[in-house]
């Protein structure tokens, strides 16, 4: 007998968890003794979109005139040696760098000299010659100052990187409504009309994109979910629906609209599809389809007794059933077109 | 948890309220950890992202805007973090793949290798602390049966129905917001929320 699939994933969800609350309760107090490092995280995101370039150095010496301003002269204490620790990390950066910044300074350096002796009027070899005596000293001083640049440049991404995460999700989440807004949208526009064009959509998308308050986004969005059902078949064919999934269809002769059995209910439909609950078997020149059905569609053919669309020739969107694959009927109709 | 209930929760959380974090914590805790199991694949991982998540609710309770719809909220951040993990353990990764270290470290265990461990799994569920079959063994018995059975139907799922599925059926979030979250058309969502419903059928399960 199958069993709730929706009841028995939550009681595992649910039966599944580790105790983590000690470890959130542990993170959250030291996220409170160490408040200054909050506050360093936050003025180097504030330098960092001010497109300041900083050095540790300076923004120790922030955290400590904040923390003393503050009154919070054991933070400093406790904010200092993180910091310190910090740099042992970002020291590898720096290091792993310095082999490919020296070289490439060594180069231009080598380079360079070679065009100030050639723009000097000297001959090949002398700038050569002056060429190889720049170079020699070059790898030391390149790499020591691709040494300290890439210190900083280290220190600077792991700033903006860290308050950059900080900060990430809650835009990100704002983003994303955003987008929201404009698929729910493009499924506005194409589940009204059903035929709706790609021109059509992307205005609809433009429209929906004005939409900057988050209610209104969720409303769409809940509106889009409420017509998603009836609207199923038209975004396959918008979106991403196969073209070798299209039957076409010369000549249609109905031969019988039912409604499934009860064995066949099982077999067919899912959470997502109720209202496909009628067969169709019609006749194509030699070949005999059947096709799941909507309410609707299954009266219109049963009241005319043709297809459900204007004359006998029109195309067919099918779409496969999971676990069938192979048997007949093999597919299920999602829509018709002319 | 209702929308007004998780906005009041953030706003306790504003004012440094710890008995809110743990309202949401016990409400989503077990979601929010299974969700990012399901990308990251990975217990451990999972079990310190998953901290690092509330900690971050916490600490950004001030940027939290009501009205935008709490579960999208709280997917995007857990999905953004876990993402994020991802990308920082991806040299590791590579370590790990060239000098593999005879299963040590990974975590991800077949159902089957779990049952033999016990580790919290079917046998774990069977026995009790003293190596006993307890009274209530029916009931336990046909609950570990139901873990390996819905492990092994999880198992067919291909990335993202795992994270669809989790949504619709764990979170009862709509199609629009599930697409909201993965950052795919809803159409995609559709398609492959059905996919999915139809390997699990395959296994059993009612819809």
């Amino acid at each position: 007998m199958p069993s709730d699939f929706e009841k028995e994933y939550k009681e595992y969800i649910e039966s599944d968890m580790p105790d983590l609350w000690g470890r959130i309760e542990a993170g959250i107090a030291k996220e409170q003794a160490g408040g200054s490092k909050t506050r360093e995280s936050e003025i180097g995101f504030t330098k960092a979109q001010a497109g300041g370039r900083k050095t540790r150095e300076s923004e120790i010496g922030l955290t400590k005139a904040q923390a003393v301003g503050n009154g919070e002269e054991n933070t400093i204490t406790s904010a200092v040696p993180e910091i310190q620790k910090d740099r042992v990390v970002r020291w590898p950066f720096a290091v792993r760098r310095i082999g490919q910044i020296a070289a490439v300074a060594a180069i231009g350096l080598v380079s360079l000299g070679a065009v100030m002796m050639f723009s000097r009027g000297k001959n090949l070899s002398t700038a050569k010659n002056a060429a190889s005596e720049a170079a020699a000293p070059a790898p030391m001083e390149a790499a020591e100052s691709a040494s300290e640049a890439a210190y900083e440049d280290a220190a600077d991404s792991w700033d903006m990187a860290e308050a950059a995460a900080d900060y990430a999700a809650p835009e990100e989440a704002e983003a994303s409504r955003n987008d929201a807004a404009e698929t729910s949208g493009m499924a506005d526009a194409t589940y009204d009309t059903g035929t709706a064009t790609a021109a059509e959509s992307e205005e609809a998308a433009e429209y929906a994109a004005e939409y900057s308050d988050a209610e209104d986004d969720m409303k769409d969005a809940a509106e889009a979910e409420k017509n998603e059902k009836t609207a199923r078949g038209s975004l396959m064919i918008g979106e991403d629906y196969d073209p070798d999934r299209i039957l076409m269809v010369e000549k249609a002769e109905l031969l019988s609209v039912r409604e499934l059995s009860e064995e066949e209910e099982e077999d067919f439909r899912d959470a997502s599809d109720k209202e496909y609950r009628y067969i169709l078997e019609f006749r194509d020149n030699d070949r005999t389809i059947r096709c799941l059905l909507s309410e609707e569609n299954a009266e219109k053919a049963e009241s005319t007794g043709r297809l459900p669309v204007a004359g006998d020739a029109c195309r067919i969107f099918l779409m496969e059933i999971p676990g069938i694959e192979g048997s007949d009927p093999s597919f299920e109709l999602i829509g018709f077109g002319e | 948890m209702e929308d007004n209930r998780f906005d009041l929760c953030m706003e306790r959380l504003k004012a440094g309220d710890k008995d809110a974090l743990r309202e949401i914590y016990t409400a989503y805790g077990p979601y929010i950890f299974h969700f990012i199991l399901g990308i990251l694949k990975s217990r451990e991982d999972a079990e310190d992202v998953t901290s690092e998540f509330f900690i971050r609710l916490w600490k950004s309770a001030e940027k939290y805007k009501p009205g935008g719809g709490h579960k999208t909220y709280i997917t995007t951040i857990a999905r953004n973090m876990a993402i994020d993990h991802l990308r920082s353990r991806g040299k590791e990764s590579l370590i790990e793949d060239i000098f593999p270290q005879n299963g040590e470290g990974s975590d991800v265990y077949t159902t089957e290798e779990r049952i033999v461990a016990g580790e919290g799994g079917a046998v774990g569920m069977l026995n009790d602390a003293d190596g006993g079959v307890p009274e209530d063994a029916d009931v336990t018995a046909e609950s570990a049966v139901q873990k390996v059975a819905m492990e092994e139907a999880l198992s067919k799922l291909k990335p993202p129905e795992p994270q669809i599925i989790h949504m619709k059926f764990a979170l009862d979030m709509t199609f629009a917001e599930i697409a909201q979250v993965l950052m795919i058309p809803l159409g995609t969502v559709t398609w492959k929320y059905r996919e999915a419903i139809g390997k699990l059928r395959r296994c059993g399960y009612a819809f």
